[in-house]
């Protein structure tokens, strides 16, 4: 707030003195001009929401312009259901898995990136084609690559032993969770990668180099030079992440629409069936409003770890 | 055209401190084809002045006219002013020649008119090669002659610079000094340049304006500023190396008026009738260090030398005195020594008095 | 920063002597170890890709029946990309088109207004608007459409491609917005005033003089955008049920689940083409990608 404000006090109208309301000329074409978003926002954010908490207290048929008001029984339902809990703990372990695979495997990317003395346009080029491919792609492909004819990886799978040769992968209770966690990082690791590379990059080699001179190892130079300087980068990434994670619908549903049997339901997947195939919007809702205390939870965390006005006073 | 400041006020509202009050009841002048600067240490409401004549900025009170035509409330758009910024401002995406016709097809002249402005003042400038660059590839002197193309162009009918040659470096800055000067003289309209350098206010002005926290201090000719101070704080700003100043006592004895600076007395030229008020009390006695000469210990203010800058022509050598460091202009091979004892000479003729305590000149 | 290396130092130099592998050993090691993991993460990244290319054109019949590591010339064909000509597919493809170029349009023109009004303008609750916008980075498609998909058709915009275009802008604007507003404070103001005094009004001065510099933002915020748009599945698969309407994402899934369409030689076709147009623009448009995360991860 304050550098903003300073920055600006050389050119300040006299119409903001003026208008000790706030609601000068100037102030009112500022919130003009970023009147559509607040309107979008409202439209496609806010009011969702609110509609969410509002339908979450009806039963609402879908096809059915009836609703009827059932206070907290909805909310009820939901906490009292076997499938909830089911599939929060798979949301969870999805979540989780998903995240340490992303974060372990973006960061390693990132430090061979960063080390590579030759290649390294080539790895980068390689690396942003990963998280370049449309998602419905890499589904695509996957779906391909365990198909139980001729999928390349179904066949190297069988052939290791860890599936049956007439045993489709992503529809096997075992191997479904791990495969969609794979599946998703081989996209989503890139992420964590972009986001530490910048953070890596900015560290000074004279770093280094005063400490190659006082004689550190690779592993103490990593260690006590460029750990610390990545860990925060490195949180924010993993917060994202874990956010982001956990409210993942797209790829779960198109390998697997949340079976075989359930294995896969996590809770946005729970909430999309039990709204569309179930045709219990209300209990939908309810699923949704609890996913959105989550995020908020999510969102309070990124506040506080990344302090967003601190990127205003740059 | 005339520009007429009248009673100018301009304060800013500040959320943290106090309201600032940029500009204070500035009253102002310009005539048509005169060259003013408005020249004073940063911060001192220069820059704001010039902005709400540009109408950048609009005075919190007080009026601001061309002729007899109240401008005070109008937009930039509708001033027909013309406006030399420190940062350039050429724009990074048009070549020199759409830069300098920008103006022109605003206001809607054909294509042909405007290469011929274009030409023309580009001839004015030496920058007849440079028209199909882009801004980024020429030197910061040429782009700054560009943005003088830019407004000559325009024709406007009065011209406005704001620091324009403050990141120049100094052979850049004689460079273009007569260009401006040139170019303000092609178009004969009322000039207002501001900047804080008070070598580029005294040599280019037909007057000068010195203002310092809001508030102006003096106006007048680049001469009459220099010999004839209303008080220190122009004394001191005017003028290279700065004016020193001597805390000291009025004595006066038989009509006529003496200073004593510590122990050593300088006569004046004036009566003790002409300095009423401040016979036996304190005032601050202004020297330049031209007018200060090297002598013996008996004959001036004991001082012992301590660096000197030789600058070809003259020197500029740097006593300490119980008054504290003083600066003096002295002959090129001038070459002080930390062993001698030596004491300063105020040019009795060339001293001035101000009052200790407003700072305001006596005599 | 030096510093704890230091106090590190002797208990290392005393190891070395004794126990430890040579320098030279642990230097090859190292290398080897960096340029196996390169090798490692091109091949898992670059084999389903090649997989994919090597499939599209691959007979359709070869495909499903024979399986082979290289393409042999006599099963090389184009036929499989004949899916983009008939069938279901070309319409969820054009569809997807038309939703990425809307997207794209209001999204650079809502933020290149807004940007231009958070970097210009002064106005009270400005920085606290700034952190409600960047709570947009946690909207998630699946809260957001669930209640959505009842709003849209309570006012006709289920089924309506105008309706996903606006979903998925709004979820694009934290992004777009922030880069558009710190990129226009990097302009100089003084080049806006420049043109004032010269008489252009603040529309045509924004048209002439802050748009054309505010280029890579633009190319960044489109591209944000378009990856949006291209990649989206949910939003499109809750507020586009119709099969007329729908994008590519959700219709091929939905041609999937019906059992009817297991060609992998044409799904690996279209996949393909859908998979250059993000890879050629972020290609050719590097250089604004890479100062649009600039902004952005500052």
């Amino acid at each position: 707030m304050a550098s903003e404000t300073v920055e600006s006090t050389a050119t300040t109208d006299r119409r903001s003195v003026r208008g000790r309301l706030g609601l000068d000329g100037e102030a009112l074409r500022g919130w003009a001009t970023v009147a559509p978003v607040i309107l979008l926002y409202l439209f496609v954010a806010v009011t969702p929401v609110a509609f969410a908490i509002y339908a979450s207290l009806f039963e609402v048929p879908l096809l059915n312009p009836n609703w009827t008001f059932t206070g907290l029984s909805n909310y009820v339902e939901v906490l009292t259901m076997n499938s909830f809990w089911s599939s929060l703990w798979l949301g969870a372990l999805f979540m989780i898995g998903s995240t340490v695979v992303q974060l372990l495997v973006g960061l390693w990317i990132a430090l061979v990136l960063n080390q590579l003395d030759r290649g390294q346009r080539f790895l980068t080029a390689v690396a942003f084609t990963a998280y370049l491919v449309p998602t419905v792609i890499v589904v695509l492909v996957a779906l391909f690559m365990f198909d139980v004819e001729v999928g390349v990886l179904h066949i190297a799978g069988s052939t290791l032993g860890l599936w049956g040769e007439r045993t489709f992968a992503l529809g096997d209770q075992t191997w479904a969770m791990p495969l969609v966690v794979l599946v998703g990082s081989w996209k989503f690791s890139i992420f964590v990668t972009i986001f530490t590379l910048a953070q890596l990059r900015a560290i000074p080699d004279r770093f280094y180099e005063a400490a190659k001179i006082c004689g550190a190892s690779r592993w103490e130079m990593f260690r006590d030079i460029t750990l610390p300087r990545i860990t925060g980068v490195l949180l924010i990434a993993v917060l994202l992440r874990a956010v982001f994670m956990f409210n993942k619908f797209d790829i779960i549903w198109m390998l697997t629409e949340g079976g075989p049997a359930g294995a896969t339901t996590t809770l946005p997947i729970l909430a999309y069936r039990t709204a569309f195939l179930h045709n219990d919007y209300g209990v939908a809702n309810a699923m949704a409003v609890v996913m959105f205390v989550f995020l908020a939870i999510g969102a309070y965390c990124y506040f506080r770890a990344f302090d967003p006005t601190a990127e205003v006073n740059t | 055209m005339t520009v007429h400041i009248d009673n100018m006020t301009r304060v800013f509202d500040s959320p943290n401190a106090d309201r600032i009050v940029a500009v204070d009841e500035l009253s102002l002048t310009i005539e048509d084809g005169e060259f003013l600067t408005l020249v004073g240490p940063s911060g001192c409401g220069k820059t704001t002045t010039l902005r709400c004549v540009a109408g950048l900025d609009t005075p919190t009170a007080g009026t601001i006219r061309v002729d007899d035509r109240d401008v005070t409330e109008l937009p930039p758009q509708q001033r027909d002013v013309a406006l030399l910024f420190q940062d350039i401002a050429l724009y990074p995406h048009m070549s020199v020649r759409k830069n300098m016709e920008y103006g022109l097809k605003i206001a809607g002249v054909p294509e042909d008119e405007r290469r011929e402005h274009v030409a023309e003042a580009a001839a004015l400038l030496q920058i007849g090669d440079q028209l199909d660059k882009m801004p980024a590839s020429l030197s910061g002197g040429q782009q700054q002659r560009v943005a003088l193309g830019r407004s000559l162009v325009r024709d406007p009918s009065v011209f406005l610079f704001d620091e324009p040659m403050s990141d120049l470096d100094a052979k850049l800055k004689r460079e273009l000094r007569p260009v401006v000067q040139r170019i303000t003289d092609e178009i004969g309209c009322p000039v207002l340049y501001v900047t804080h350098d008070q070598e580029e206010a005294m040599t280019m002005s037909d007057r000068i304006a010195i203002m310092d926290d809001g508030e102006l201090q003096q106006a007048g000719s680049p001469k009459n500023v220099y010999s004839e101070p209303t008080n220190d704080f122009v004394g001191e700003f005017i003028g290279q190396p700065a004016m020193e100043f001597f805390d000291a006592r009025v004595e006066s004895a038989n009509g006529t008026a003496a200073v004593s600076l510590g122990e050593h007395t300088v006569s004046l030229p004036a009566t003790a009738a002409e300095l009423e008020g401040y016979v036996d009390g304190p005032v601050r006695v202004g020297v330049r260090p031209q007018q200060i000469g090297i002598g013996d210990p008996a004959e001036g203010i004991e001082a012992e030398h301590v660096l000197d800058e030789p600058l070809g022509d003259e020197t500029h050598s740097i006593f300490e005195t119980e008054f504290g460091d003083v600066t003096v202009v002295t002959h090129a091979d001038f070459d002080g020594d930390a062993e001698t004892d030596y004491g300063l000479v105020l040019d009795e003729s060339a001293t001035q008095l101000f009052d200790p305590d407003s700072g305001v000149r006596i005599h | 920063m030096s510093t704890p290396t230091e106090t590190e130092t002797p208990s290392e130099t005393e190891t070395e002597g004794g126990t430890q592998l040579s320098y030279e050993t642990r230097d090859r090691l190292y290398h080897l170890a960096l340029y196996g993991s390169a090798a490692l993460f091109s091949a898992v990244i670059l084999f389903p890709i090649y997989w994919m290319i090597q499939n599209a054109f691959t007979d359709s019949q070869t495909v499903i029946t024979e399986f082979s590591w290289l393409p042999s010339p006599e099963t090389v064909t184009l036929d499989n990309f004949g899916v983009l000509a008939a069938g279901a597919v070309p319409r969820y493809v054009i569809n997807t088109i038309v939703v990425t170029a809307g997207t794209i349009a209001v999204v650079v023109g809502i933020s290149l207004v807004a940007g231009y009004g958070m970097a210009r303008f002064r106005f009270r609750y400005k920085e606290s608007f700034a952190q409600f916008l960047l709570l947009g980075y946690m909207f998630s498609p699946i809260v957001l459409g669930l209640p959505l998909y009842l709003i849209w058709s309570e006012i006709g915009l289920l089924n309506a491609q105008i309706g996903l275009v606006i979903a998925l802008s709004s979820i694009s604007m934290p992004f777009a917005v922030w880069l558009m507003w710190k990129y226009i404070q990097t302009i100089p103001e003084s080049m806006e005033e420049s043109a004032w005094i010269a008489g252009a009004s603040r529309w045509r001065t924004f048209w002439d003089v802050v748009v054309p510099q505010t280029k890579p933002a633009i190319v960044a915020c489109a591209l944000f955008a378009f990856a949006i748009a291209w990649n989206d599945f949910t939003f499109a698969q809750i507020l586009l049920p119709s099969q007329e309407s729908t994008t590519f994402a959700p219709g091929i899934m939905r041609l999937i689940d019906q059992g009817g369409y297991t060609s992998w030689g044409d799904i690996m076709a279209v996949s393909l083409l859908m998979t250059v147009p993000p890879l050629l623009f972020a290609y050719f448009l590097q250089e604004y990608l890479l100062k649009g995360f600039e902004v952005r991860t500052r």
